[in-house]
């Protein structure tokens, strides 16, 4: 009697067991390989250089200057090589003069990778959906900048073509002194861009010390 | 409408009811009880608990009530050594009720006693030396379609976490994720419960019966059982040869929703024992709407399923249950800021600017999670020794989470993905009385994988072993009852090391070990036939969680810098509480105390130093350990004014200190109240219930938080009030059940501090809810 039950139960729980193994064979074959946590999976991507899916990392926003009338230009760069935390970042100092105007352009870059991947494309592609913000702060104030973009100048756009900001011209007066400039790239989603306000997913907040030769 | 002319609405029906009572028809409810062995069972008591009708059944296992009133009645088979039935049957005056039952030998499956003796815990006074709500069927049927954690929110002592519609997370008596313990058919749940963000993976139409044990109940259950344990239980197989089932719609306005399931059970006729259970549901939703704003990308798409096939014999039952959940889930897009001016901005202006018109589809941010879930569990009985409950899980958890917008490759892929696979086993012994002692010995082990598939980093993969030595007995005379147990637990995890280019995916891995030792010294005492008190002190351990240990990153909805801490060691709490208990003719109620004191009670701190990024700089938060003490209160009380009106009120106040720092924990629920009153309607012919509801929820602020950790103070506090119409319509002597609500009924505007949306958006509005339940063939046992 005793046994009879017995038999009942192993075939009941082995077709149990049998059908369980089966669900989670796929789960086991694709999913939990044992091939390592840190063994890359092969992915027919090729034109993605970073992990497939992850973040956007930026890495670097450099800033070259070029006198507008004439001269050398030179670069300036907000660095963090191994993104956030880790390592703290290393900053360039603007230096500049008094009494001129530059004119500049903005570049994006993920240096994790090699070679860099130029992420200013991406700005550019997505140009409705982004915008450049400066502020001078501290002595620096007096500064002025003004856009020297639009949205149309990196092909067709749907937006209501706003400035994008990755080009602009710094107008340093006389009277301005050391301090600072600030460097907000907005991404817009959903909320509209209106050329005007920043919006509540920024991708890049960066702040120069800036020293003006008088 | 005012609150007073619907309270003036509800008045004028009450007195209505009470001069009109229904008039009474009468019926014989007659049948015949069944052993196991489909043999005539004599002296079985047949009550029908309601009207306080009895009866036995003769040598023939034949019983037959007269009298009895037509509708729908709870009816109860109670014999010594076997297990009672608790069943509903209903009565017309068409055709006397004949009933065939076939009792089973007590102590099977699913019905493993908590804690103490040989008795059911269903609201019974003296089943527990701790606070335990039971949610039975009945009650469950009434929050269908919504999700577990909502399902739960309105109990005592319980709250819920939120991201969104979505994802609710119970909080009992102020803890949550690692420290409450979710169990699925006998099997704690292993998900990424980590995240606050990451709600329990359960089929919603699933349960048959919730169980919610308040405190510490590390003895039986092991580590994470600190603050308390969720036990969800499919229903019983059916014992009665045949087949039936039940389909359930539901409605709700808010977001469109539509949920539906339909379950199908049956017992075969030829072979006898064996049985099954399939079942399916489908939840479906878009935007959820705040009074103001729609509540953009919050829709959700669940698709749940899971059968169960039982064997029972003389001395072996046996149940395999397989379930599969699997959802998509929207994340509010106004949610995701780049950085800590952001967010401050956000709050300033108070009206997300995302805005948008209602739509089903689910775009980024979002979340896919699937939970595959295997149960098996025996039990054998030992003549005159006792019985052996064998159980063994297998569970794989998947959850893959897209960002915003990550640009290339971004939008196809998941921002991160990984599967944790658990296998579980567990070997309980329960003896029979030895005079008058009673208690069970077991052993359980574990073993858990997490692995992240070729995407962002979140938390390290690792592979953890457990296993756990447990005792429990009780000891019973007259009125009193004492309980004690211990248990013993191991555990050993490995943390893979992992290289990268970014800071945030370097993990210096490295081998765990934690050990403890658990107890639990529990008392209940009968002081009056209706009223009994019970007092408990018990302790529980939790090992530090993966993202505590090796968190680094920026926490995206709350702006901070999160790091961890590999010197963590083990968390404990000694949980004192004291519970009394009134069960009497018109009613019935809980109050219990509760204090917790945690040693090493893990959590994230400010550390007074900021993190430059090129986004911005980001306050440094870190995990720390120090001692905390949670205390406070919760209780309720249902009770019958006259007949025809019920009134149930509940309170829920919690208070927690961190005791080192001598400051107010974060993210303690704030003190609630609930008042409601039922009204009976008239009953007679096919009605067999109907019944209005208006219930009030009071909200306070909390005020006690601790400064200097959160962007904005805790929201003011605001009250709800509930309407809800139900029926139950007899159609081909099934009972039908219908129903109608209003949830937020004045769409009161209001943002809970416990919502983690409540920096960017109010939470949703009002909601009308239909409900439709149909069951056909054989009736569902409860």
């Amino acid at each position: 009697m005793f046994r009879h039950h017995w038999n009942v139960l192993s075939i009941l729980t082995a077709a149990v067991f049998v059908s369980a193994a089966l669900t989670f064979a796929c789960a086991d074959d694709d999913d939990v390989s044992p091939t390592g946590p840190t063994e890359p999976e092969e992915h027919e991507d090729d034109d993605d250089h970073h992990g497939p899916g992850e973040e956007e990392l930026i890495t670097t926003l450099a800033i070259t200057l070029t006198p507008s009338g004439g001269g050398p230009s030179y670069t300036v760069r907000f660095r963090d090589l191994d993104g956030e935390g880790g390592n703290a970042p290393v900053v360039d100092r603007i230096e500049l003069d008094a009494g001129t105007d530059y004119d500049c352009m903005a570049q994006v870059l993920n240096e994790t990778e090699s070679p860099p991947e130029d992420i200013t494309e991406e700005v550019k592609e997505e140009a409705e959906a982004h915008q450049f913000f400066y502020q001078t702060l501290g002595g620096f104030s007096p500064a002025t900048v003004t856009y020297a973009d639009k949205e149309s100048d990196y092909g067709t756009n749907s937006g209501a073509d706003h400035p994008v900001g990755l080009a602009f011209t710094l107008s340093v007066p006389e009277n301005a002194q050391n301090g600072q400039f600030r460097v907000i790239l907005s991404h817009f989603d959903e909320a509209p861009k209106d050329g005007v306000n920043q919006s509540d997913e920024t991708d890049i907040d960066v702040i120069f010390g800036v020293f003006v030769r008088p | 409408m005012s609150v007073t002319r619907i309270l003036c609405v509800i008045l004028a029906i009450a007195v209505s009811s009470l001069v009109f009572p229904a008039v009474v028809h009468a019926a014989t409810v007659s049948g015949k009880v069944l052993n196991e062995a489909g043999e005539p069972l004599p002296a079985v008591t047949v009550v029908l608990p309601d009207l306080e009708i009895g009866a036995f059944s003769d040598e023939e296992g034949r019983f037959r009530l007269e009298n009895v009133p037509v509708g729908r009645h709870a009816i109860e088979f109670r014999f010594v050594g076997y297990r009672t039935i608790r069943s509903e049957v209903i009565v017309s005056e068409s055709e006397p009720k004949v009933l065939e039952v076939s009792m089973q030998p007590e102590a099977l499956i699913g019905e493993e006693v908590t804690v103490t003796g040989e008795r059911d815990l269903t609201g019974e006074l003296t089943g527990s030396s701790q606070s335990v709500l039971v949610l039975p069927l009945s009650e469950l049927e009434e929050r269908r379609g919504q999700t577990v954690g909502e399902t739960l929110e309105s109990l005592p002592g319980v709250s819920t976490l939120t991201t969104g519609p979505a994802v609710s997370k119970p909080v009992l008596r102020g803890v949550h994720s690692a420290r409450v313990l979710v169990l699925n058919a006998g099997i704690t749940q292993e998900g990424q419960q980590w995240g606050g963000d990451h709600a329990p993976e359960i089929d919603p139409f699933s349960p048959a019966r919730i169980e919610v044990l308040k405190g510490a109940a590390g003895v039986q259950y092991g580590a994470g059982a600190i603050g308390g344990v969720i036990r969800i239980e499919p229903p019983e197989l059916p014992t009665r040869p045949g087949m039936g089932g039940r389909i359930n719609t539901n409605l709700f306005s808010n977001n469109r929703q539509g949920a539906g399931s339909l379950l199908l059970q049956g017992a075969l006729r030829r072979l006898g024992g064996l049985k099954w259970r399939v079942q399916g549901s489908l939840r479906r939703a878009g935007d959820a709407h705040a009074p103001v704003h729609v509540i953009r990308n919050s829709g959700f798409d669940e698709r749940d399923y899971s059968m169960a096939l039982g064997y029972t014999s003389d001395r072996v039952d046996t149940e395999a249950y397989f379930s599969h959940f699997g959802t998509w889930i929207g994340i509010f897009k106004g949610a995701h800021i780049g950085n800590t001016t952001d967010l401050r901005r956000t709050i300033e202006r108070g009206d997300p600017t995302i805005v948008g018109s209602f739509t089903y589809e689910i775009d980024n941010p979002r979340q896919r999670v699937d939970h595959d879930l295997l149960s098996v569990r025996s039990l054998i009985r030992f003549e005159g020794k006792g019985n052996l409950e064998l159980r063994y899980g297998q569970q794989y958890n998947r959850r893959e989470e897209w960002d915003s917008h990550a640009r290339s490759g971004g939008v196809a892929r998941p921002g991160f993905s990984q599967g944790l696979q658990t296998h579980s086993g567990d070997a309980i012994f329960q003896h029979r009385n030895f005079g008058n002692w009673y208690g069970k010995v077991g052993v359980s082990g574990m073993r858990q994988e997490n692995r992240r598939f070729s995407t962002g980093f979140l938390i390290p993969d690792f592979l953890a072993y457990s296993a756990g030595v447990f005792a429990l007995e009780s000891w019973t005379k007259g009125k009193t009852t004492v309980e004690t147990g211990l248990r013993y637990d191991y555990r050993w995890m490995e943390i893979y090391s992992n290289t990268g280019r970014r800071a945030t995916e370097i993990v210096d891995g490295g081998i765990f070990t934690y050990r403890n030792m658990t107890g639990v010294l529990g008392l209940i005492y009968e002081l009056t036939p209706d009223m009994a008190v019970a007092a408990n002190i018990g302790r529980a351990w939790r090992p530090p969680g993966v993202n505590e240990l090796y968190s680094h990153g920026v926490h995206h909805g709350t702006a901070q810098f999160e790091i961890g801490d590999k010197e963590l060691d083990t968390e404990s709490s000694l949980n004192t509480d004291l519970t009394l208990r009134y069960q009497g003719d018109r009613g019935r109620g809980e109050l219990g105390f509760f204090r917790s004191h945690y040693s090493n009670y893990i959590s994230l701190l400010p550390a007074d130093d900021l993190v430059l990024t090129i986004r911005g700089a980001f306050p440094k938060f870190t995990y720390v350990q120090s001692d905390a003490l949670i205390q406070g209160f919760d209780g309720y009380l249902e009770y019958e004014l006259t007949p025809y009106i019920d009134t149930h009120l509940s309170t829920s106040f919690v208070r927690g200190r961190n005791t080192a720092e001598s400051q107010p924990l974060y993210q303690m629920p704030s003190t609630r109240f609930i008042a409601g009153l039922s009204l009976h309607l008239p009953t007679g012919g096919r009605l067999l219930d109907a019944g209005i509801g208006f219930e009030g929820r009071f909200v306070m602020r909390q005020s006690n938080f601790p400064e200097g950790i959160d962007y904005a103070d805790p929201p003011a506090g605001y009250n709800l009030f509930d309407l809800d119409l139900h029926a139950e319509i007899a159609v081909a002597d099934q009972p039908v059940r219908v129903q109608f609500g209003v949830r937020n009924l004045f769409n009161q505007r209001y943002r809970d501090y416990l919502s983690r949306f409540r920096y960017f958006i109010d939470n949703p509005g009002r909601n009308v809810t239909f409900g439709l339940s149909i069951p056909f063939g054989q009736p569902m046992e409860e």
